[in-house]
């Protein structure tokens, strides 16, 4: 439940996984959404990999992303998403199995 | 990076959720039978268990998805499963509180109504979702899949295939009382057992 937390407490990875809700997107489709490089993006995949929140699938030259939420962690997103978490740090923690420092609401 | 090939971690909380929910519902049972505890007591408990594993059930359904690009999909496929889960989960609680507050005579109705419902629901769900009946995924390009990826799905399926015949036969003993209960539990083991040999030999395939 910790990398639960940790996956959504950034809201890079939380706007990833709102896209993916919609439809399985690849690497370069996703990376197109946001304005950070794409060793940077390929970390934000590897904590929700880990959280298991995501699935990857490679097809052909390219990776395909589909989304993997249980209810309550859609509820705990939604909830994210309303009420803005974060991490203390003030920059989006993207090393997979670090230890966030705190989560602010 | 392909997604390691082992059974997706649902799998073994909800087996251990399904064995734990047979063995307290077998134990509330033999509890009320004896004396040990009221028979009242026990029948609530036991419907209270029932609605935890409904609601373990659609908490994990949407985190068993179709496999990317695999065949029988649709737009809606994905939408309609995670929308099961919620109407799982919601009615989990509702069967929960129907167990809880409804009086002792109208609690099984109650709750078997509610579960069956959400079954209904979740189809009904599934069939307007996937109405356009095209599979917009792009044809399979990929790799071997991991057999735990339908491996899940179908755990999943024949769980959520037990809970349904379960509510049936708790509704049927409600208004008839138990005599086409053993009839029903003859029937479950028949469609259950022509199911899981079906799903065997269409995972072979993959």
């Amino acid at each position: 439940m910790n990398l639960v937390f940790k996956a959504l407490s950034d809201p890079t990875r939380r706007r990833v996984l709102e896209l993916l809700k919609v439809r399985p997107m690849n690497a370069g489709e996703l990376a197109a959404e946001f304005s950070v490089s794409k060793p940077t993006m390929s970390a934000h995949f590897a904590v929700l990999r880990e959280a298991r929140l995501i699935v990857s699938e490679k097809h052909g030259n390219s990776i395909v992303y589909q989304i993997q939420l249980s209810v309550l962690e859609e509820a705990m997103l939604g909830f994210a998403q309303a009420f803005g978490w974060d991490l203390q740090t003030g920059q989006a923690d993207t090393q997979p199995s670090s230890k966030p420092k705190a989560i602010r609401p | 990076m392909t997604e390691p090939k082992r059974l997706p971690y649902p799998v073994t909380t909800l087996s251990v959720t399904a064995g734990l929910v047979v063995i307290a519902v077998v134990g509330l049972a033999a509890a009320g039978n004896t004396g040990v505890i009221d028979n009242e007591l026990a029948k609530r408990a036991s419907g209270v268990a029932w609605g935890v594993l409904l609601m373990m059930l659609g908490n994990f359904l949407p985190k068993v998805a179709r496999p990317f690009g695999a065949p029988g999909g649709s737009a809606g496929t994905a939408a309609a499963e995670r929308l099961a889960g919620w109407i799982f989960v919601l009615a989990g609680m509702g069967y929960i509180a129907a167990w809880l507050l409804a009086p002792e005579t109208y609690g099984m109705l109650v709750s078997s109504l509610i579960g069956l419902g959400a079954f209904a629901a979740a189809i009904l769900v599934w069939l307007w979702l996937t109405r356009d009946g095209s599979d917009r995924d792009e044809a399979d390009a990929g790799g071997p899949r991991p057999k735990g990826a339908f491996a899940a799905r179908r755990i999943m399926f024949v769980m959520l295939h037990a809970v349904f015949w379960s509510f049936a036969m708790f509704l049927a003993a409600s208004l008839w009382q138990a005599k086409i209960v053993p009839w029903l539990a003859v029937a479950f083991t028949l469609v259950n057992s022509g199911l899981a040999v079906c799903l065997v030999k269409s995972g072979r395939k993959l």
